[in-house]
């Protein structure tokens, strides 16, 4: 765990932002703390409906073959056709079933006897894979595939849905074609704790659906939260994860007690994550010093590492007005996300002015983050003047998948690569 | 950490951390009698000795498969809150050392301007305790003392083989190799001998012990850069960092290998190690806080090519 921050305030301000950086590694405590036997439940949920039928059915179709083939024996599954209900399609006994030659060719069958037609009620999906995994051990995972919008139910309905799959699985969320919607998505993933992406052209969710199992496959059967302490009076103004993507975890999962907030982050493989918390405090006098948070990582219930953030009040210009590396180069990172999503809304809406400015800010942002990928992905929807200064140009034609791809991606973000020696 | 409660909230519990678990104020060291910590390979002891009504003296550790970072701090005794500026000076030198950029430093050259960093930003937060702070206010001022609240400060970084030593004042950092006498890594920033002989007989001045600090962390120091020297480990040994109230006793040549080599034939722990080197201070008089931090290192056999 590795900690990042400026602790040094000037007189009057009362807020510390600090980067917590977690790396598992195979040695280590998160990721090797269980073999790679570790128990794994996975559900595929295959979008049915009407608009599905064609390429875009028949890859589905073979991508969750791909998926089923790349689980180890021994892991549990079931497969969901969903339209504007969810129905059993492998087993059909409302179990999991256990991977083995037999079951795989039986869940196959079932596949290619799979028909179409329909509507799309994502939230019913949802419940109906809680109800699968629920009473299940070990890491708990959907694979949701779906190619439209969620109009058969209320937003409530999903909501309700969501909420009652937190905690129980963790979900990566696949839109296939241009006909979704990658904020509705997101707001299904981020809360379950797993990944959104775009598969453009159907060939591609095979590849898309091997990486998914591989990566569940990879992970180790743990139960890893992040804990944070804050003195009494302090706030915790917002808690993000923000690498490899953007993610608001604000609203913590638990109060173990009254001064500490937990943060579910799910199971984990040999990876890193970032972690951004800003803490508001009283401000404190020159001289003061307080630990304004304390993070632990918690694995199984054991704390595993802590990283503390202090805050000492200074009336030295030069400490109080550094800024931690990691700290700017996230901040900066989450408001090219958030700049990319209003400039294709307004794009949308036909605010080209708007559209022009956030993109352009946007572009600015993720060339000082050296975000290359994302930048790739605006010059396709852009025309790029001058990156550093983000002066930009709308163009007149944008493909619809290439504007999602950006709209999907925009949360992700690059890691700080450049090593600096500090500032004398 | 002796039990004690906190000064500024009241409240009774604490934490492993040194701050109050509910108010978040740093726990003065004064009442920190005794304490021991082990961090990876390395251990510290620290003793609050036979003579002094509070210790004084603070330290810090961290430890990964890369780096280990030992700190150890002395405040100065004739200036106010020194328990204080020694404890804020530690936390804050590894806090710089190890912050997410500063951890990724490997070159000895790095290392070193990291190491002249992290006390320039200790020497800062420590001056701003001469300003106001009134947790210190109310807790450890004492009207006897004056001056700016002031520590020593010796901190060591090993990397492999490397290691790369700070100090500003007078405690100290020693190589301690397996067989043979130990080595002083570093100068004190005291006036001279002959000097402090002449003061000693003048009646009335300061007592033969009292050495005067040239240089400390707080703000009446100059801020200057501190010397920062490099070891290269070419044998297994003890890397030693420890306050005067450890190395007035043992000043000798060969005095402090005599104590890390252990008579028993079963290897001790860095944790053994630190307790008797501050117990023996204790046995030799304890007329000072003592502490001690150590990290035993072995550069293996591959060393010893071409002897």
């Amino acid at each position: 765990m590795e900690l990042d921050l400026n602790e040094y305030l000037p007189e009057g301000k009362g807020a510390v932002d600090a980067v917590v950086t977690v790396t598992a590694t195979e040695r280590d405590g998160i990721a090797g703390r269980s073999p790679k036997s570790a128990n794994v439940c996975e559900v595929l949920v295959i979008d049915a409906s009407g608009s599905m039928q064609g390429a875009k059915f028949a890859q589905a179709r073979e991508a969750a073959k791909v998926a089923l083939t790349g689980l180890r024996p021994g892991t549990r599954f079931a497969i969901v056709r969903g339209t504007e209900t969810a129905t059993l399609v492998y087993p059909t006994d409302g179990t999991l079933a256990t991977v083995g030659p037999a079951t795989t060719a039986d869940a196959v069958t079932a596949l290619r006897r799979l028909q179409c037609g329909g509507g799309t009620a994502i939230g019913s999906w949802l419940e109906k894979a809680t109800a699968l995994l629920q009473d299940a051990d070990g890491i708990r995972h959907v694979t949701l595939l779906t190619d439209g919008l969620d109009e058969w139910e209320t937003e409530e309905d999903l909501h309700r849905a969501i909420a009652r799959a937190r905690g129980v699985y963790q979900c990566d969320c696949r839109g296939v074609g241009t006909d979704w919607s990658p904020d509705q998505l997101r707001s299904i993933a981020d809360p379950l704790l797993g990944t959104v992406d775009i598969v453009v052209d159907p060939r591609d969710l095979a590849a898309d659906f091997a990486a998914i199992t591989a990566r569940l496959m990879g992970r180790s059967d743990n139960r890893v939260l992040l804990r944070v302490w804050t003195p009494r009076g302090a706030r915790i103004d917002y808690f993000k994860q923000v690498y490899p993507d953007v993610v608001d975890l604000t609203s913590p999962d638990g109060v173990a007690e009254p001064s500490t907030c937990d943060y579910i982050t799910g199971a984990w493989g040999s990876e890193s994550r970032g972690y951004q918390l800003r803490v508001a405090l009283t401000p404190g006098v020159v001289g003061e010093e307080v630990l304004a948070a304390r993070v632990s990582l918690v694995v199984d219930g054991e704390v595993l590492d802590r990283a503390l953030v202090r805050a000492i009040w200074t009336d030295d210009l030069e400490l109080s007005t550094r800024v931690s590396q990691l700290v700017g180069h996230y901040t900066g990172l989450t408001q090219m996300s958030s700049a990319i999503q209003q400039g294709l809304r307004a794009r949308r809406e036909g605010d080209d002015a708007t559209a022009q400015q956030e993109l352009g800010t946007a572009t600015a942002l993720a060339a000082a983050a050296g975000a290359h990928e994302t930048l790739d992905l605006l010059a396709k929807v852009v025309t790029i003047e001058d990156a550093a200064t983000g002066r930009v140009r709308l163009l007149p034609r944008v493909s619809v998948g290439d504007e999602m791809t950006l709209d999907t991606r925009s949360t992700r973000t690059t890691p700080v690569r450049r090593i600096q020696p500090p500032q004398a | 950490m002796t039990a004690t409660s906190c000064r500024r909230c009241g409240h009774a519990a604490l934490d492993a951390d040194a701050f109050c678990e509910a108010c978040g104020a740093p726990l003065v060291t004064a009442t920190a009698h005794q304490a021991a910590q082990a961090e990876g390979r390395a251990a510290a002891a620290s003793d609050i000795g036979l003579r002094r009504e509070r210790n004084e003296d603070a330290f810090a550790l961290a430890s990964s498969t890369e780096r280990t970072i030992l700190v150890v701090c002395d405040g100065v005794a004739s200036t106010p809150s020194a328990g204080s500026a020694a404890a804020l000076a530690a936390r804050t030198v590894l806090a710089t050392l190890t912050a997410g950029h500063a951890s990724q430093l490997r070159q000895p050259a790095e290392v070193a301007q990291l190491l002249r960093e992290a006390l320039n930003v200790a020497h800062r937060v420590v001056s701003d305790l001469a300003v106001s702070d009134p947790l210190v206010a109310t807790a450890d001022r004492d009207e006897t003392r004056d001056g700016a609240p002031s520590t020593t400060c010796v901190v060591a970084v090993a990397l492999g083989t490397s290691v790369l030593v700070a100090s500003l004042g007078d405690s100290r950092a020693y190589w301690i190799p397996q067989s043979g006498e130990e080595r002083l890594l570093t100068t004190d920033d005291s006036e001279p001998e002959a000097l402090l002989a002449l003061q000693a007989a003048v009646p009335g001045r300061a007592t033969p012990l009292t050495r005067h600090l040239t240089r400390w962390i707080g703000a009446d120091d100059s801020g200057a850069p501190p010397r920062v020297h490099l070891l290269e480990v070419d044998g297994p040994g003890v890397l030693l960092l420890c306050t005067d109230g450890l190395w007035q006793y043992f000043d000798r040549p060969g005095a402090l290998a005599a104590l890390v080599a252990s008579d028993s034939t079963a290897p001790s722990s860095a944790l053994d190690v630190a307790h008797r080197l501050v117990a023996a201070a204790l046995s030799a008089g304890g007329g000072d806080n003592v502490t001690a931090a150590v990290l035993p290192l072995d550069p293996g056999p591959t060393v010893a090519v071409g002897e």
